[in-house]
């Protein structure tokens, strides 16, 4: 998945139309909220088969690292 | 747990909610003020209506309603109802238990038997199995009754519980049967979980005080968390992140191993009744399950709101009720939550009677808080003999 496509899923999934780029801090994102990462976990788990819960993306920084999660992820 | 219970059959479902009705545009507060927010969070998760239950309407005020309304369209069972099962984590009263009280407001004969059960998101299954045992062993019919409504109003300051639950009452009959098709069960639970969704003060474990009443002001007192919500120890709790993450880890696994045990594919049910929880949650679990989601209805969670365990017999009764039964339909029905527990049923419905879901008006004369304390302090004192 590239950068551009992730992005686009990002936004999809957490409902929000903010401008946002792979680098865009979490905390700067005002619809990063439990909702936001519910979904989150949810598609790792259901489309990707990704393991993860909420300490683990709390913990994270940047739009980059939750991408970095996918396997297939081309930086 | 796994079990075929042949002898049974569910003959009847009713579900009823208070005609209070909150919409989320009314809470603009639990979104800061912001309509966009509230729009997002109805997109996501399915917030739009919910239920409340009136002041001084209780779990068994709905679930009596929901049971009249079965009974008079079954009129030959009430003298046959051999035992009323009343699923509630919100009785009358510590004690006697609620379905003895049931008992004599519906008229059913002192030869029936009356329990309770505390079950909450997972409890019309678990009223579902234990009626099915009973019936195939000897009762003529068994009453479930399954509902909710708190212990008193919602405080609108947590935002994690009062925008997304309302209140309401379901009622089962289940007769016994000579013929038709067997009901299956399969049911576990993970009490490590026990203390994601729990209300920790009011019972044994931390008790009100007789003798300090500074100690019992602080099982009532709100505190908030990190995030802001609030809570009281004499209130549910409930961690939500933990609660998402039991649900995803345990309930899609659950129903495809329950689907592989009774030897059934996803193409031999018509409907997956899930707990409506909420529509988020419910559609994650069925696209980690492989249902389809033309066939995991998820849409009265945004009528209702949460209805702990009125919420699948509400989700039946707004499907089905408006064509009178449930039409041959193939079920498997699927609760979870407090606990950690989830119960799932295999139910081939032949023509189970429904209605639509039932309002329920605000009580009339309803006692206020003083009128009640007053009652029973003369009634115990003997000033009211």
């Amino acid at each position: 998945m590239t950068g551009t496509e992730f992005i686009e899923t990002f936004k999809e999934l957490i409902q929000t139309d903010m401008d946002v780029n792979l680098d865009t801090a979490l905390v700067d994102i005002e619809d990063w909220d439990s909702m936001a990462i519910m979904a989150i976990i949810a598609w790792l788990d259901v489309e990707h088969g990704i393991s993860a819960d909420f300490e683990k993306l709390t913990n994270l920084q940047s739009v980059r690292e939750i991408a970095r999660l996918l396997p297939d992820f081309e930086e | 747990m796994f079990a075929k219970i042949h002898g049974a059959r569910i003959a009847a479902i009713r579900a009823a909610v208070p005609t209070q009705k909150i919409c989320i545009e009314d809470e603009l507060e639990y979104y800061g003020g912001s309509l966009k927010k509230a729009q997002r969070a109805k997109a996501m998760i399915g917030i739009d209506r919910r239920r409340p239950a009136w002041p001084g309407q209780t779990a068994s005020d709905l679930c009596y309603a929901a049971a009249s309304s079965l009974l008079a369209d079954h009129p030959d069972v009430k003298e046959n109802i051999d035992a009323l099962i009343f699923v509630s984590q919100s009785p009358d009263y510590p004690l006697p238990a609620t379905a003895c009280i049931l008992q004599e407001r519906l008229g059913l004969p002192q030869t029936c038997a009356a329990f309770d059960v505390n079950q909450g998101c997972a409890g019309f299954v678990y009223g579902l199995w234990l009626a099915s045992s009973l019936a195939s062993s000897g009762c003529k019919n068994v009453l479930i009754l399954a509902g909710d409504a708190p212990i008193w109003p919602r405080d609108a300051s947590n935002r994690i519980i009062a925008p997304i639950f309302g209140d309401g009452g379901g009622a089962a009959l289940v007769s016994a049967s000579d013929s038709g098709p067997e009901i299956t069960f399969s049911i576990g639970v993970d009490g490590s979980g026990h203390d994601v969704l729990i209300m920790p003060a009011g019972c044994t474990r931390l008790p009100f005080s007789w003798e300090n009443n500074d100690d019992n002001l602080a099982l009532i007192e709100k505190f908030t968390d990190a995030s802001g919500a609030s809570w009281r120890l004499y209130d549910i709790y409930m961690n939500g992140k933990k609660v998402f993450e039991f649900t995803m880890r345990v309930v899609p696994d659950h129903i495809k191993e329950f689907l592989q045990q009774t030897s059934t594919s996803v193409d031999n049910i018509d409907y997956f009744m899930l707990h409506q929880a909420n529509r988020q949650i419910v559609g994650e679990i069925a696209k980690k399950a492989g249902l389809p989601p033309e066939k995991t209805p998820s849409e009265s969670f945004s009528k209702f709101g949460n209805l702990s365990s009125t919420s699948i017999p509400a989700a039946i009764c707004d499907l089905f009720g408006e064509k009178g039964s449930t039409r041959n339909a193939t079920m498997l029905l699927c609760g979870y939550g407090v606990g950690l527990s989830w119960a799932s049923c295999l139910w081939h419905s032949e023509n189970c009677d429904v209605k639509p879901v039932i309002d329920v008006p605000k009580p009339e004369n309803a006692p206020a808080w003083k009128e009640k304390i007053k009652y029973w302090r003369d009634k115990i004192s003997g000033e009211a003999e």
